[in-house]
């Protein structure tokens, strides 16, 4: 049986590219012994990660295999297509690979460092692709966006975020910076205003724990209050009400994860895991009014980033 | 509430009342929504307050910063009916707590309260990586509302609600008032023009309003008006024009009238003069004819020669012929004037025929006809008429029957027609072997005055009333009456009655059949009817019977019939006459030892002696009836002494007694006290009322013979002041005497204080039985009343109980009589209070049946004075305008109250 043809979707028909994908994934379940490159695995319905699936079946060479893992037999599937390569998205696809599937090539995605490191203890062949954004870039917006606004504000209850924080704090960081590690039985609201009485812009580096759907608004209401804008890393985040931030689209890690397709089949191996590339920034223009901001277009705010990054 | 009357407030009331309950119930139901809607909004206000509250103060809860929330507590104050807002963090502590000063109503504050939560937002945008923590509760808001503003809506609603309800009901009440206005004033004033018309006003015309149906029923009513005065007008003229008419032929009827009440008068006096002239022509020849009968019947036992006895028979046969025929033209004359009174009363039908057969037995015996009386055993022997009539009927048929049959037999037969308890339909029939009637002389038959025309029955004499007045008594006893003849071979003559049947209490209606009960009795008959005749008296009295239809068999069915007790033979004339029959019987008699009795045909006593030395033997002649043949059995079975009734009964012995005979009639008076001399007593004689009082003074006397019609005094007027003189002419017995046999003037006798009543001219068996009945069981005047046999009188001076009498009609039996009289006073209080019911109701025939009733009961027990009162109330009931009643009904009282007492 021919291999299953790739797809190209009508972009912008959301309904066509979800039949399609169900299509693929029957295909897929009904377990066609076909041969196939890359095994895509992750939990179907979510629209973000239809984004980053499409995205890389637009870019990625090979014949590519979309596996709902949510699916009780998608290991068997995925045995049966003989991939070369997995990719997983999110944390719990990339769990069953890393538990069921793990003789195979590894690409986890769209997981945080902290998460991804607890998940590969020891194990080869696997990489990634990490779902949060580098604390440099972040800072390097804050100086870009809000080059007067000083001392910058860290939190973080997450180890692996301390540790990353910590480490950029060793090494000099071009700007001052406010860190206020908080405990898990910590009063988080009295630990944030601490931190917001002193700094002037508060920068929220990757932490679930505390930039939760619960937290957040306690975050941006009590920012709001003591003026200080809030640098987020996602857009959901800006949409809440930070001042500006920078992520990655779902396009972009699709992107990015093509390119890595490519590149372990042109090597053969996998990179080292890296944070997204590619990102895009965004601006709450009510509350940056609010808050007297004067920012930047954030195209200029993107290029003068690349520059600097470069 | 007072139900109106009136159309208009009908009207009123229609259209308002209806509107009035729906505007009432319409304003009621949305004024209570509003009211409750504003209730529920004030809740639902303060609630939603709290709640768009609590997010606002989310964060400055969270930030506990006071200046924060200020401004929404100012936001909400802004509504006037927020009085308190008081904000507290997540730890109780209040942040932030405003309120009005002088709140409006202190007790109409309401509170309210929600917890403020921090809103969750999403923080990433892949969903993988996000912990899920619960929502923060920033704290508490509550709000303090009044309800004075929404109070104050609720009481304008309720206002506007009650206003629009009047308004409603004044707009109601307008339009219904100015419907009913429209319609009830066209019907009032077409009410009005109704009424007027209807009290004969026909001047009324109604205006014309309204408009529809009102409309053209006003014009309707107004054309009726017009046509009906027009119509009116043509009445009246023509019921003047009527009027005139009839006015006209009213004085011509009125002339008629007068003249129609002169004929009639005259018709009238000219039936009276009629009625009076037979009445008194009757009474002047019934007078010496009973002078001539009873001088005869004097001479009959004195010593005459053969001639003089020939002739002094044929002279008392013409007498007896001419009372005949004068008492068939009264009858007939009565008849003719309806002046016939029936009375009914109960007897004994087997004695009323058998009287009849008794009576012309030896007429047909002295024609050799056998005179044969069947009566069916299906009819009932105790019935309620008038059984004179009854006989007299039967006597004069029976009595043509024999007149116009040569030889053969005259049957009387009696059978049952129709049964209705109690009634029965009786037929009478006599049937003839004579000369028969054809069909031309049967038409004319019950006319009066008319007789067969032909020379033989011309021979046979009469006036020719007999069969009409027969005609004229059955229609009178409400039957039919026929015949069924053809010429030479005999006729029936028949009618029917419609009688009522009684029970009988008494259980020895018959004595003569004592003792004969299951005596077997072989009955040699050769004649049908005569055979059935006999059968059926040994029958009655449950004998055991053996039939024998010829002599010739008479040892066969002795032999089957197991030793008869006696031998029943009917023979002839030729047969007794026959030596080898007598020896026959002799034969027999001595074979048997069984006892004969034989039935000849003839009571010739020629032809009879050659019986009299038959031992065994004994004869009955013929007709059959019950108690010789009775006495005749007994007699043979050697239950008592068979005595030949062939001798006259005996004079009484009135030696001792004194006898007062009052008759204006010379010879009247003279024949019968020739005749009460030879009884030994003592007669005197007078000839007038005013005598006889005046000898009743002077003398004592035992007995009275009372004429009635005397001139001056009359009898009934010289009875009554006899009795009111003393206690000893109370009980003096006056027998009244007449020609009259008039029913009311027995009554008038009774009631004047008489004992009792004879017809002229005497019958001296009824003469003589009454004169013992009335004397000899009371001692003579001169002597001390031993007070045997007759009871005190009553107030008439008739004795409350006769006991003679009374043994006298049971035959001498003691026993009988006390039970007849014992069930009499069982009796008595119930038919008092029946009487006195009916009386006080005024249920006068009810209560003239009970009376005629008690007299039935009355007649078998001998008590004259309940007898006189009986007949005195039952006559007073019976008139169209009965006077005394009350009088009466108390005097009958009394007497019964005195038998009761006996």
């Amino acid at each position: 049986m021919p291999p299953t043809p790739k797809t190209r979707g009508a972009s912008g028909f959301d309904w066509i590219r979800f039949l399609l994908l169900v299509a693929l994934l029957f295909w897929g379940c009904h377990g066609h012994a076909q041969s196939t490159s890359v095994a895509i695995l992750a939990p179907a319905g979510i629209a973000a990660y239809e984004g980053v699936i499409d995205t890389l079946l637009a870019s990625a060479p090979g014949n590519m295999g979309v596996f709902d893992s949510e699916q009780t037999d998608v290991v068997k599937r995925v045995k049966e297509a003989n991939p070369d390569l997995i990719i997983s998205l999110g944390l719990a696809a990339s769990q069953l690979a890393m538990d069921r599937l793990a003789e195979l090539p590894l690409v986890v995605a769209l997981v945080s460092q902290s998460r991804y490191r607890e998940l590969t203890l020891n194990r080869q062949n696997i990489t990634a692709v990490y779902l949060e954004q580098p604390l440099s870039r972040l800072l390097a917006l804050a100086r870009v966006a809000l080059p007067r606004e000083e001392p910058v504000g860290l939190m973080a209850t997450d180890p692996n975020s301390r540790r990353i924080i910590k480490a950029y704090l060793d090494d000099q960081p071009p700007q001052r910076l406010v860190f206020e590690p908080i405990e898990e039985d910590q009063d988080f609201e009295s630990a944030l205003r601490t931190l917001l009485t002193n700094c002037r812009v508060l920068v929220a580096f990757h932490d679930t724990n505390i930039f939760n759907r619960s937290r957040l608004p306690v975050i941006l209401l009590s920012s709001y209050h003591y003026s200080v804008p809030v640098i987020a890393y996602t857009r959901s985040m800006v949409e809440a009400g930070a001042a500006l931030g920078l992520y990655t689209t779902p396009e972009q890690f699709g992107a990015q994860l093509g390119d890595l397709v490519r590149f372990f089949f042109r090597s053969g191996s996998l990179p080292a895991p890296a944070y997204p590339e590619d990102f895009d920034i965004m601006i709450n223009g009510r509350v940056s009014r609010s808050l007297g901001l004067d920012l930047p277009d954030k195209r200029i705010l993107k290029a003068t980033l690349l520059r600097t990054q470069r | 509430m007072k139900t109106p009357t009136s159309i208009r407030h009908k009207v009123l009331l229609l259209g308002l009342l209806p509107a009035a309950v729906v505007t009432l119930i319409l304003a009621g139901y949305f004024t209570a929504e509003k009211v409750i809607r504003l209730d529920q909004s004030l809740q639902q206000r303060g609630q939603s307050i709290v709640e768009l509250l609590a997010p606002a103060c989310a964060g400055g809860l969270m930030m506990g910063d006071a200046a924060l929330l200020d401004p929404i507590a100012e936001a909400a104050f802004r509504n006037i009916e927020v009085v308190g807002i008081r904000l507290s963090d997540s730890e109780g502590k209040v942040v932030l707590n405003h309120s009005r000063s002088n709140p409006l109503d202190v007790d109409g504050l309401l509170d309210f309260h929600t917890r403020s939560v921090v809103p969750t937002k999403q923080a990433t945008d892949f969903p993988d990586d996000e912990v899920h923590r619960k929502q923060t509760v920033a704290g508490e808001v509550r709000i303090t509302l009044s309800s004075e503003p929404t109070r104050q809506e609720q009481m304008q609603v309720i206002i506007h609600g009650l206003q629009v309800m009047a308004l409603t009901a004044l707009i109601t009440a307008y339009f219904a008032w100015r419907l009913g206005r429209g319609i009830a004033v066209p019907i009032t004033d077409l009410t009005e023009a109704v009424t007027a018309v209807s009290r004969g006003n026909l001047d009324v015309k109604v205006k014309h309003q309204g408009d529809g149906e009102l409309l053209r029923l006003i014009m309707g009513f107004n054309t009726m008006v017009t046509e009906l005065r027009a119509a009116n007008k043509d009445k009246d003229e023509q019921v003047r024009q009527a009027t005139a008419e009839l006015e006209a032929t009213l004085e011509d009827m009125e002339i008629k009238n007068v003249q129609f009440d002169l004929a009639r008068q005259r018709a009238l006096e000219a039936a009276q003069s009629k009625s009076d002239f037979l009445a008194n022509m009757s009474h002047e020849i019934r007078t010496p004819m009973n002078a001539v009968l009873g001088f005869t019947e004097l001479l009959r036992p004195t010593g005459m020669r053969a001639d003089q006895r020939t002739y002094v028979d044929l002279i008392h046969t013409a007498a007896s012929n001419l009372l005949t025929i004068i008492d068939d033209v009264l009858d007939f004359s009565k008849l003719e004037s309806g002046k016939v009174n029936l009375i009914n009363e109960p007897f004994v039908l087997r004695n009323c025929l058998e009287e009849v057969v008794a009576t012309l037995g030896p007429a047909a015996q002295n024609k050799g006809i056998e005179l044969i009386n069947l009566l069916y055993t299906d009819v009932p022997n105790h019935l309620v008429g008038s059984g004179p009539r009854i006989r007299q009927v039967l006597l004069n048929l029976v009595g043509n029957a024999i007149k116009f049959t040569a030889a053969g037999r005259v049957v009387v037969r009696t059978s049952l027609e129709d049964e209705e308890d109690p009634w029965v339909t009786l037929r009478f029939s006599v049937q003839d072997t004579g000369i028969g009637i054809n069909s031309h002389g049967q038409k004319r038959l019950f006319t009066a005055f008319t007789q067969l025309e032909s020379d033989e029955s011309r021979s046979f004499g009469g006036t020719g009333l007999g069969l009409v007045i027969c005609k004229r008594l059955v229609e009178a006893m409400g039957g039919d009456i026929g015949l069924e003849s053809r010429l030479g071979e005999g006729s029936t003559f028949w009618f029917t009655l419609r009688l009522e049947a009684v029970e009988r209490q008494t259980t020895e209606e018959e004595p003569w059949a004592q003792g004969l009960a299951r005596r077997k009795i072989l009955l040699c008959e050769e004649q049908l009817l005569s055979r059935s005749v006999v059968r059926q008296h040994l029958a009655r009295w449950q004998m055991a019977i053996c039939e024998c239809d010829a002599r010739e068999r008479i040892d066969q069915r002795l032999l089957a019939c197991e030793q008869p007790q006696a031998i029943l033979m009917g023979v002839d004339n030729q047969d007794i006459a026959c030596h080898e029959f007598l020896t026959d019987l002799q034969a027999l008699f001595a074979r048997t030892g069984v006892p004969i009795l034989l039935l000849p045909s003839s009571a010739d006593p020629l032809a009879l002696s050659s019986l009299a030395n038959l031992a065994g033997v004994a004869h009955l002649p013929k007709p059959i009836l019950s108690a010789p043949l009775g006495h005749a059995l007994r007699h043979i079975l050697g239950l008592e002494d068979y005595n030949v009734p062939q001798a006259p009964e005996p004079l009484p012995d009135l030696h001792g007694r004194r006898i007062l005979v009052v008759d204006d009639e010379e010879n009247n008076r003279l024949f019968l006290a020739t005749l009460l001399t030879q009884t030994g007593a003592e007669v005197d004689q007078t000839a007038s009322g005013e005598g006889a009082i005046r000898a009743c003074k002077e003398r004592r006397y035992d007995l009275v013979f009372m004429d009635i019609h005397m001139p001056g005094v009359s009898g009934l007027e010289a009875s009554r002041a006899i009795r009111a003189d003393g206690q000893d002419q109370k009980r003096l017995p006056i027998i009244a005497l007449s020609a009259n046999s008039q029913s009311d003037m027995v009554d008038n006798a009774l009631a004047a204080g008489m004992n009792d009543y004879l017809t002229k001219p005497l019958p001296l068996p009824g003469l003589w039985k009454l004169v013992k009945q009335l004397l000899l069981r009371q001692p003579p005047q001169v002597q001390a009343d031993t007070g045997t046999g007759i009871t005190q009188n009553g107030s008439k001076g008739l004795p409350v109980y006769r006991r003679d009498e009374a043994l006298a009609q049971t035959g001498n039996d003691e026993k009988l009589a006390s039970n007849l009289l014992q069930g009499l006073k069982d009796e008595i209080p119930e038919f008092i209070r029946v009487i006195d019911e009916a009386l006080a109701k005024g249920h006068l025939r009810k209560g003239r049946d009970a009376v005629h009733k008690l007299r039935g009961a009355l007649a078998y027990c001998a008590v004259p004075a309940s007898q006189a009162a009986a007949l005195a109330l039952e006559t007073a009931l019976g008139k169209d305008h009965p006077k005394n009643l009350t009088e009466l009904n108390e005097q009958l009282r009394q007497e019964l109250q005195r038998v009761l007492e006996l």
